[in-house]
């Protein structure tokens, strides 16, 4: 039997294809990373069937990639050796719902439009955290390649939130990690050796995640979305952002310094700009605006006063110590543009305005806070210099024990000269962003490459041990890691 | 209760009552030292107070032309916002309420003024309409 023949046998002959048609969507993203076709793609339906390819493809050499909505912005999904792309879609299950131990466990074609639904119809009493994707991302991709959402303020990066992954491994044995190897519980990765770090991060280089555990969080019963909106990102991270990591009144924040043109489609710009003239503020920067959006959250009524009074006391003070000009706005006392600048908080999205020349890719990255306004006004003038208009995200992580810094780039994919200029952006980004002391993540290969550069190279020597221990053919995901 | 015509004497009176025992308004506006027209040409009826951290102080009947903001639109508008038919910053963009004066100072203080705005549309209670 060949190749085919032997997919064939494992998954059904519907769910393998080597026709150039269909392998052609998956040889690229939306990104400048350059395409490259695979030689199959399989869709499994169990983990046996997972295991079963990962078995043929150990044995014969083929590189495999991993693949649920390919909605990454960093290259992740490229097949860069060819191969087999494995495409988890089919997979997603909920295998289990514990509400007194507060998690899920999931499949990983399990997505963030299918959270949003069961948390819509069943799940009422709890949250997670959603990021800025479209909602047929993965929620496990998520996880394990050090995502964020919108709680991340609160909870951190969303590998956090696993308690529990199961795990088929480059040489095809199924392992899992956290307390479900012991017990029948999902609910901890605690107090074992913490091994769900071989599979967090390496960007699907050790293993193929097929089952994973992540915490539910209780919903506040009362809520509030405010906007802190200002005409300097200066005025928000000279003080007052880190007082409000310090006091932890808010349950989220993030936003960014953004141009209509970055918003279209998500945040009412044109209106905000019109109120903004009219009441007679101009940006320092021109045409853009920092908007970030917070939300409080508590158990009571009486909760929710005082942290939304503390916040004005806040804003007020820092306006008034510091001449600064932020307006704080609770967009539901602000009629229908009010509704309107709660879009983006309704997550997950889709983000039209981004896409409209086809091209989309970032820089994104985790920064010590202390730095973010530095690599933002470092990033304006690097901009500046390839003639783009900024976008650049912000979420302070944990409470600010570090914080976002993204910058995304929209671009001409119908353009050899605007791929090579966003190359050539993004690496002074990239460079950028690492002097600084942040690191990026979700990163494509060049980016890794340029990491393990500057990283101890006992650290690296560690990472090659651990990825030759787990995948001594060298087939899964080859290139991702830097390696 | 007994109704009270909009503007009249007493209707501004009893909103600066309410500005001044209004603990909310009172917390949000600390800093906020202004001074406010209220005008609705149409209706002949103006009224001026000095706020002192946001505290509603020497409400005079007429315009003061040294006040720092004016807040000018015609009765019907302000009838529909106390009435709650028509949101305050709805008006403001549609320019159908105008507020001059040197507006990022009142940006500053955007939860005062819209408790502010809260307290005017609090005054269905006592407003006539029909005169």
């Amino acid at each position: 039997m060949d190749v085919l023949e032997k997919l064939n046998a494992i998954v059904g002959e519907d769910f393998v294809s080597n026709r150039p048609e269909e392998l052609f969507v998956y040889s690229q993203d939306m990104t400048e990373n350059l395409p490259v076709m695979p030689d199959y793609v399989v869709m499994p339906e169990t983990v046996e069937q997972v295991q079963g390819i990962v078995k043929l493809a150990n044995e014969l050499r083929i590189p495999i990639t991993p693949y649920v909505a390919g909605s990454n912005v960093g290259g992740l999904t490229i097949p860069q050796k060819g191969g087999i792309v494995l495409d988890l879609k089919r997979m997603k299950k909920i295998i289990e719902i514990n509400r007194k131990d507060m998690y899920i466990v999931v499949e990983p074609g399990f997505t963030f439009g299918h959270l949003r639904k069961l948390f819509e119809e069943e799940l009422t009493e709890f949250e997670y955290s959603f990021p800025f994707a479209p909602p047929f991302s993965s929620v496990t991709a998520n996880a394990i390649l050090h995502g964020l959402g919108n709680l991340s303020h609160k909870y951190g990066s969303m590998n956090e939130s696993i308690n529990g992954l199961e795990v088929v491994l480059p040489t095809g044995e199924l392992v899992r990690v956290g307390s479900c190897a012991i017990s029948p519980y999902w609910n901890t990765r605690n107090p074992l050796p913490d091994l769900m770090g071989l599979f967090i991060g390496f960007q699907g280089t050790t293993g193929i995640v097929t089952k994973c555990s992540i915490s539910l969080w209780p919903k506040p019963p009362f809520r509030s979305h405010c906007v802190i909106f200002a005409t300097d990102p200066a005025e928000i991270y000279n003080s007052l952002i880190f007082k409000l990591c310090q006091f932890q009144i808010c349950q989220e924040i993030g936003g960014g310094l953004l141009s209509k043109f970055m918003s279209q489609g998500l945040l009412p710009m044109e209106k905000l700009e019109e109120l903004i003239n009219m009441m007679g503020l101009t940006p320092k920067y021109e045409g853009l605006y920092f908007v970030n959006l917070c939300t409080l959250g508590a158990a009571s009524e009486e909760e929710l006063k005082a942290k939304y009074k503390f916040l004005v006391k806040l804003v007020n003070d820092t306006n008034q110590k510091e001449n600064a000009n932020l307006v704080l706005l609770r967009p539901e006392e602000y009629g229908e543009m009010g509704q309107e600048i709660m879009n983006p908080m309704n997550l997950p999205v889709q983000i039209p305005g981004l896409l409209k020349e086809g091209g989309l890719t970032w820089v994104g990255s985790y920064v010590p806070l202390s730095k973010w306004l530095d690599g933002c006004l470092q990033g304006l003038e690097i901009h500046k210099k390839y003639g783009r208009i900024p976008g650049v995200l912000h979420r302070p992580m944990k409470y600010g024990h570090y914080g976002v810094q993204r910058f995304l780039i929209p671009f001409n994919k119908s353009s050899a000269q605007d791929i090579q200029d966003v190359t050539d952006m993004c690496k002074e980004l990239v460079e950028m962003i690492l002097d600084l002391g942040g690191i990026p993540y979700k990163m494509p290969s060049w980016v890794a490459k340029r990491i393990l550069d500057r990283a101890d190279p006992n650290f690296v020597q560690l990472l090659q041990k651990i990825k030759r221990l787990l995948d001594p053919n060298g087939i899964l995901n080859p290139g991702k890691l830097g390696f | 209760m007994q109704k009270l015509k909009l503007g009249s004497k007493e209707w501004a009176q009893e909103f600066a009552r309410r500005c001044n025992t209004n603990q909310d308004y009172l917390e949000y506006a600390v800093g906020m030292n202004t001074s406010f027209n209220l005008h609705v040409p149409d209706a002949k009826i103006a009224f001026n107070w000095r706020g002192d951290n946001g505290k509603a102080e020497d409400l005079k009947e007429g315009l003061n032309p040294n006040a720092e903001f004016s807040l000018e639109g015609p009765k019907e508008i302000w009838l529909q916002i106390i009435k709650g038919t028509l949101n305050f910053m709805d008006a403001v963009q549609r320019k159908q309420i105008t507020i001059k004066g040197p507006l990022p100072k009142l940006m500053r203080f955007m939860p005062a003024t819209t408790e502010m705005i809260k307290i005017i549309e609090s005054m269905a209670d006592i407003t006539d309409f029909n005169v």
